[in-house]
């Protein structure tokens, strides 16, 4: 029956039906075939998006549209070629640190490649980077968006599992800037052996302004993570928050935006908020048959059977995760997995919200590894060369990514360091 | 297709309107608790039932601007017109399964009508009502994107 579930899911799945739907059908397929009545279809759905929390997803979405459309990308990125431009790969190493600036207002890793990568990669082409490596640069570093708070799908493990959202944001700060640093540094150490060009350095009064204009970028980040520790306001609240500061941000301060353009950037965020909610409705429906059927606890004492030994089951975990992120979307795959795969990391004594983070962290290197790698794909549409080229061009990168995931699964004190200090 | 056409435009202006009213709520949970002397205890169910609605309502929309993720793996080795059967395929089966999410939300629907919710009173019901719109409107634009296959099939020959 149960293998059932999981044939129909990859099937529906591989012959290209949206994750959401997928998900859908193959819980309507098991249905169909056992006695549950099918009106735990509509209620598993409704249950699934009848979450306070959840509402911080829109909220976010629709903050860094808005920060977006009041040209705060091309603000950030100013600010780091001011800062980073007269350094050997300047242009790399400000792609890297406009990442890390456009992680704290965005949530999600696709935005990030688009908005950076647009800007980024056309630059970097023109004064001589190779193309692969602009790209790969790019789609690696727009992953440091989900590590960094805000991050949707920390919210989604905390929505699943009634951790704290705060806490998870916290817990990613210090991965998300080791994984910064460990790719400036890369970036730094590829551009000085291919000679990659810099430039003239900029005049403190240039770094100034450019500081000012980024600035509001990063006060919105200090604002909702220093609201949310703080117990200011709730994640959902944050959200609302940082949606209004947006608003005052592009029609007052920056004044990009106009009140003709709002209609649509909601209605965008809307729509994408709409296609996510579905799958996590669905989602809901699918992992509450798999509780019904007792898979948590089969997977459990599967992989405890293998081993007991906490350093074993982690390898095992991250293996698996690696291999999942390379085919799932994030979201879907923490939405089927995390609840699952939790109980057997705290029986091996791992905290849960250090365990958020090296689930989240294994997703997101997903999305820049083939075959299914959404950052690599928005990448070399934009840069225009083949999947081939550009994955080869992140090898190194992907290694430094592997390198902080390996930290953040062996020393705890990496992701709970912070949450401890501010919430123990 | 005029009738989809303004369709689109109600449902668009019933999204962001929700979406409007959702994050009005909850500024006014915020603004309440520091500013206020008291606090409206139904901000926050407000501001669940809107997101609820935007949901329900874009959730159609969203099969429009094909916002739904998916692996095209397979999809990329396929010629136009064979691509083409297979989203109608495809299509075919998200409507089989809302069809079936519709028929079982009548009865949820009868089942909580008894029901009031916790802070504003309102029938739940109604609020349940929302995923019979969800289900109705992904099949709406399922069947307004399948008949754009068939027509491009059609023109092609």
């Amino acid at each position: 029956m149960i293998l059932l579930l999981f044939l129909a899911f990859l099937v529906f799945l591989i012959i290209g039906i949206p994750i959401a739907f997928a998900l859908g059908l193959s819980s309507m397929v098991y249905l169909l075939f056992s006695d549950i009545p099918l009106i735990v279809i509509p209620q598993k759905m409704y249950a699934g998006l009848d979450v306070f929390v959840l509402l911080s997803i829109p909220g976010f979405i629709l903050a860094g549209n808005l920060m977006n459309a009041s040209g705060i990308t091309q603000r950030i990125i100013a600010f780091c070629n001011a800062l980073l431009g007269h350094i050997r790969g300047g242009l790399g190493l400000a792609n890297v640190g406009a990442s890390m600036l456009f992680g704290g207002i965005s949530g999600t890793a696709i935005a990030d490649t688009a908005s950076i990568g647009s800007v980024m990669i056309p630059a970097m082409e023109k004064e001589g980077y190779d193309k692969g490596f602009s790209c790969a640069v790019t789609a690696t570093s727009s992953t440091l968006g989900p590590i960094i708070p805000p991050s949707l799908p920390m919210i989604i493990a905390a929505t699943l599992t009634g951790l704290s959202v705060g806490k998870l944001f916290v817990a990613g700060i210090i991965p998300g800037l080791l994984l910064g640093l460990g790719l400036l540094g890369l970036t730094y150490f590829i551009s000085v052996k291919r000679k990659y060009p810099k430039k003239k350095r900029a005049s403190w009064m240039a770094m100034a302004k450019s500081f000012y204009q980024a600035f509001w970028a990063l006060i919105m980040t200090l604002l909702i993570l220093f609201g949310i520790i703080g117990g200011v306001f709730t994640p959902t609240e944050a959200s609302i928050v940082a949606v209004i500061y947006a608003l005052v941000i592009g029609l007052l301060v920056y004044r990009e935006l106009n009140w003709t353009q709002l209609p649509k950037i909601i209605l965008d965020s809307a729509k994408m908020t709409a296609s996510l909610m579905v799958l996590v409705g669905f989602a809901n429906l699918f992992a509450w048959i798999m509780t019904v059927e007792g898979i948590p606890q089969m997977i459990a004492a599967g992989l405890l059977g293998l081993t007991e030994n906490k350093f074993l089951i982690l390898l095992l975990i991250n293996v698996l995760l690696l291999f999942v992120g390379a085919f799932m979307e994030t979201i879907a795959a923490l939405l089927i997995l995390f609840p699952v795969l939790l109980g057997v990391a705290v029986h091996v004594g791992v905290d849960p919200v250090q365990f958020a983070i090296i689930m989240v962290m294994n997703l997101v290197i997903g999305l820049t590894t083939p075959p299914v790698g959404v950052c690599l794909f928005v990448a070399s549409s934009i840069g225009n060369i083949s999947l081939e080229k550009i994955s080869r061009a992140g090898l190194p990168f992907l290694l430094v990514s592997l390198l902080v995931l390996l930290l953040v699964t062996y020393i705890p004190e990496v992701s709970l360091f912070l949450p401890g200090l501010f919430y123990d | 297709m005029t009738a989809f056409n303004s369709l689109d435009r109600v449902l668009e202006w019933a999204v962001i309107g929700s979406f409007v009213l959702m994050i009005l709520s909850v500024c006014l949970q915020v603004f309440a608790r520091y500013a206020l002397p008291w606090s409206p205890p139904w901000t926050e169910e407000l501001a669940r039932f809107c997101f609820i609605y935007m949901v329900s309502f874009g959730a159609g929309l969203a099969v429009k601007d094909r916002s739904y993720v998916n692996v095209d793996i397979l999809l990329q080795f396929l010629g136009e017109r064979k691509k083409i059967l297979l989203d109608s395929f495809i299509l075919i089966l998200i409507i089989l399964l809302m069809g079936l999410m519709l028929w079982h939300a009548i009865p949820l629907i009868r089942i909580v009508q008894m029901q009031l919710s916790a802070s504003l009173k309102i029938n739940m019901a109604l609020i349940y009502f929302s995923m019979f719109c969800m289900s109705l409107l992904v099949i709406l634009y399922a069947y307004r994107e399948l008949r754009k296959n068939f027509n491009q099939i059609r023109n092609s020959r």
